[in-house]
Formats: structure tokens, sequence, C-alpha cells
């Protein structure tokens, strides 16, 4: 028996949601712990983000090339067109170049040759300032965390609000609240170096869903967590997506995406096509 | 619970920046002695061209020089633009040869010529016409305002202080340079926060500005210290001058305007380091960018 408690609006981790889950279990016995933890209201900073969406695709990749110095091309002449607000998982063989096509989406690389455009702008065409400006927009989780060593939890957490020079107090609530939602609440002075994988992903993840970006790109995101909290940041994801979010992941785990609807993209032999999951 | 401590984006080094902050005191030492020398020349200048400005000497050469210079003195005690009149004696006249002859006695054919001091109001004086008069009432002299040495002196110190100025100059120039060396080499050991704040959208200014942070700290320090150093500098050699006997030249002494002079000069110090680190920064980011 599956229960619909969508209906709940208790806050995570609160004491009402924890009385409440005890009493569905007690009465139901059939609950499982991860339906009930889907249950709980997700952070108040997971809402639609404030920019208006066009027809035209998120993001659009127009016969890309690439390749890292003289070596071989890693894609050949590659098309890819996300509409906003699209779900989009990104599989392929390790290697085959899931994190670049991801890298070339955030614009950490530039392609060899072809367009890349997001929000409709050419990115080729944009100064260092509206780069900046653009990449405000989207969150990323790569998979080496990309979390800064000497800062604590809280201050890797509200990074993109502090280097786009912006107070975070007014946020700090809202910011402690989605670290302990994703299991840091007691770990916000904590150095990332202290923190295992799992808890360094989270601490990624939150990070990029922090400045409410209107595309989430994330890069295994659930490698290093245990299937419970895998199913719970599926769920965020999810969640962003239902509210705006363009999210595009990829991913290799199976359990990922066989409960999602999502569109899904293979990469292989330099190519991209639309497909199913390996 | 309470908010976390904010922490410095740009951390601070494990020991790299020892070495920036002592070649950068250096620099502020060399660049402080510059600037006492400059602003010690500037006032020793001054005074002096002011001596001679306001002074005058008349030189009696005739057979007679000691009753020809009583002579002359009565002359020119009557004109406006002396003020006053010295007659200095034979011996007088001999110290002023020390110099060049030490501590010799000159033979007693050699006739020492006689010396009359003046201080006059240099607005008015006339060397020619007075030198004229005093030829007119038979006495052979030549009047010496001291415009030429002056000329001499002033052009003389004019190129001291140019070379003090540059001197100056280049050692602001090491400083931008090193300022530069330095934070390439601090983006260097920081690529990866770097990296971070690209991904999060920080501003090429954003990140110029943590440098900025950094350096103008960093620099200004340097530059107090050294600066403090080139005072004990100049303080030692001012106590060992005042131990010594010779009371003419150049005297080393600071004051406190020059206290304030160097003050001015760590805020200078402490700037371009900044400005420079930011600069590079930005600049380095952006040919980061470019090549790929």
């Amino acid at each position: 028996m599956v229960l619909q408690l969508e209906h709940l609006t208790v806050r995570p981790l609160s004491p009402i949601a924890s009385a409440v889950v005890e009493y569905l279990v007690a009465q139901v016995g059939q609950v499982s712990i991860i339906e009930a933890r889907f249950v709980y209201k997700l952070p108040i900073m997971i809402t639609a983000p404030e920019q208006a969406y066009t027809d035209q695709p998120v993001i659009a990749l127009e016969k890309v090339s690439m390749r890292y110095g003289r070596g071989s091309e890693i894609f050949s002449d590659i098309n890819l067109s996300l509409p906003a607000k699209s779900f989009t998982f990104l599989t392929g063989a390790s290697g085959a170049g899931k994190s670049t096509l991801l890298k070339l989406i955030y614009l950490a690389l530039q392609p060899t040759r072809g367009l890349v455009r997001l929000f409709g702008k050419d990115v080729q065409s944009l100064g260092r300032n509206d780069l900046q400006q653009l990449k405000r927009r989207i969150g990323v989780v790569s998979q080496d965390f990309g979390l800064i060593p000497h800062m604590n939890v809280f201050e890797n957490a509200v990074l993109p609000l502090t280097a786009a020079g912006k107070s975070v107090s007014h946020i700090e609530a809202d910011a402690k609240e989605l670290l302990a939602w994703v299991g840091l609440g007691e770990k916000l002075n904590a150095r990332p170096t202290t923190l295992s994988g799992g808890e360094a992903q989270r601490l990624a993840i939150a990070r990029a869903v922090m400045n409410r970006p209107d595309i989430l790109i994330a890069d295994e995101p659930t490698g290093n967590v245990d299937p419970v909290m895998g199913q719970k940041l599926l769920r965020l994801f999810q969640e962003m997506n239902r509210t705006g979010t363009t999210i595009i992941i990829a991913t290799h785990d199976p359990a990922l995406t066989e409960n999602v609807i999502a569109d899904t993209y293979k990469i292989s032999s330099g190519q991209i096509e639309r497909g199913s999951m390996l | 619970m309470s908010s976390p401590r904010p922490t410095p984006i740009l951390p601070k080094g494990h020991g790299e920046e020892r070495p920036l902050f002592v070649i950068m005191a250096i620099m502020a030492f060399l660049a402080s002695l510059s600037l006492v020398l400059v602003l010690m020349g500037l006032r020793q200048s001054a005074s002096w061209q002011n001596d001679l400005k306001s002074a005058a000497t008349v030189q009696i050469i005739g057979e007679d020089t000691i009753s020809d210079a009583d002579k002359a003195a009565d002359i020119l005690r009557t004109l406006s633009s002396v003020r006053s009149v010295d007659i200095l004696s034979e011996a007088e006249g001999r110290t002023l040869l020390n110099p060049w002859i030490g501590e010799l006695d000159l033979p007693n054919d050699i006739t020492v010529p006689a010396l009359i001091r003046l201080e006059i109001d240099d607005t008015t004086f006339d060397p020619v016409e007075i030198e004229r008069r005093l030829i007119t009432a038979g006495i052979e002299a030549t009047v010496d305002n001291h415009r030429q040495w002056s000329k001499n002196l002033s052009s003389t110190w004019n190129r001291v202080r140019l070379a003090l100025f540059s001197l100056l100059a280049i050692i602001l120039c090491a400083t931008v340079a090193i300022s530069t060396f330095a934070t390439r080499s601090v983006l260097q050991v920081r690529r990866n926060i770097i990296l971070v704040l690209g991904q999060v959208g920080a501003t090429d200014s954003f990140i110029g500005g943590l440098f900025v942070k950094r350096f103008l700290g960093l620099g200004f320090k340097a530059a107090i210290t050294g600066i403090i150093f080139a005072l004990i500098f100049v303080g030692i050699f001012m106590l060992w001058q005042n131990m010594g006997t010779d009371e003419t030249g150049l005297k080393i002494k600071v004051e406190f305007s020059d206290i304030l002079w160097l003050i001015a000069l760590a805020f200078v110090m402490g700037a371009i380091s900044a400005l420079t680190a930011g600069a590079a920064a930005r600049r380095s980011i952006q040919n980061n960018h470019k090549s790929g």
C-alpha cells in the first residue's frame, strides 16, 4: 500500500513532520521511510525561477565538435536541443564524453567547433561579464564537487550568492533549512575535507540549487550517496523541475531514471542520440 | 546556533606570502630612503639657496688690501641694497683657503685678498654697478653675488633630485612587477578556488577584488615595516653624525613632515600593490579564458 501524502505541508525534519510520519507508520504499518520522507515539503527556496520563458530551447548545441588539445574528437557535429522546464538524463559509457558535454553547457569549456546557445544567446559572442551573468543562472554539481576546502559547509553553500556580491543574511534561515534537508544541518561549521563523499556531494547539490537556477546540471549526482538519499535528491530535482528549472543529469545509475518521466540521451562514439537507459 | 564565522574566500597562504612580504618591505625601505633624501635635499637646497641669495662677497685684490677694504666698506655702507658689511680678518681669509691648501702657511710674499662679506637685498643688489663704483674710487675689487655658484648648485641639485625620483619610480615599478608575479603565483596555487568562483558566476571584477583586498593589507604592512626600518637606519645615521665634529656639509635630519610623507608612501605602496594585484588577476583570468 502506498499512501498519497502530497497534501502534507510540514517542513522537513521538523518535530511535526517526525510525529506525522511516526503516526502513519504506526497506523498503517506499510509506509516505507522513503515514501514517508517524500511527503516533506521541500525547502522554501525551491520555487520557480523568476525569469520568463520563451518557446525557444533553453539549451541548444548546433554542430558542436570537441577535442582536448591535439587528441581525437570526443564529439563530432552533435546537435542537442532542450526546451525550458525539461528533465533530461544523459547516459553513456564511462569516457563517452558526458562530463565534457555538460562542461560545454555550463560554460566551463568552449567547443572546438559549433555553436552553444543558452537561453537563445550564442555564448561565444558574449563578453566576460555577460557570460558570468549567464553562469549565475546555472547550478552545477560536478563530479569533483568543486568545494572550497578552507570554507565551512554554510559558506560553501551560499557561495553563489557571495560571489554575486549579495548579502546572505536574508536567506540565511532558508540556506540552513536546505542544508538541514540534505542532512548537513549539524555540520554547518564543518570543513569539506571532514565530510564523507556523500556529504560533500549533498553539499555540492545544496550549493547548486541555492541560487534558484534556471538550469540545474548534475554530473553523477547520486554516485556517492545511499539509495535513500539518492531518491530524496531525485525528488528535489523533480520538484525543482516542476517549478520551472530545466534539469540535465548525467548518470550511470538506472535506479535514478527508472521512475522518472524524462528525456534520455545517450552519448556513444562521438554522437548523441535520443534513447533509453543502458 | 550562532552564525558561522565568515572566512575569506581567498585564504592566506602557508608561507608563500613571506618572501613577498620581505621583498616588499625591502622595496619600501629603499623607497623610504630615497624619499627622505629627496625631502632632506629639498630643504637643504632651499636653505643654501636662500643663504646665497642674501649674501655677496667683495674681494679686494690691490697692493694695500687692508686700507682698500676699509674704503670699500665705507662706500658699501652707503648703498641701500646692502644691509650689512663685515670685513673678514686676514686670519679668517686664510681659513677660507684651508680646504685647498690645508694647514700649510702661505709664503709672506703671496698676498691674500681682503674679503668683505655683505648681507644684501637680492632684489636691488647690482654687482656690476657696485664693482664699477669701487673701481672708480680706485679700489681694485671684484663683487660676487654667488649667482653663478647658486646656479651651479641648483643645477646639480636638480640632477640629484631627478636621479632620486627616478630611483623612487624604479622602486615603485619593481613593486608593480613583484605584485604581478605574486598574484600569478597565488592564482596558480588557488586555481581550484578561482575555477569554482568562475563556475558560480563570480565576475572577473569580484575575483580581482579579492586580490585587491588581500594585497592591500599585505602591501601596506610590508611598506610600514620597510619604513620603520628606514627610520631606524636614518636614526642610527643621525646619532653617528651627531657624535662627529664636522659642522659643514649635508646634515641628515628627519622632520615630522617627512614622517607624514612616509606614511603617504606606505599608502601609495599598499595601493599600488593592491591595484596591480587586482588588475593582474583580472588579466590572467581573461587570458586563461581566451586560451580555453
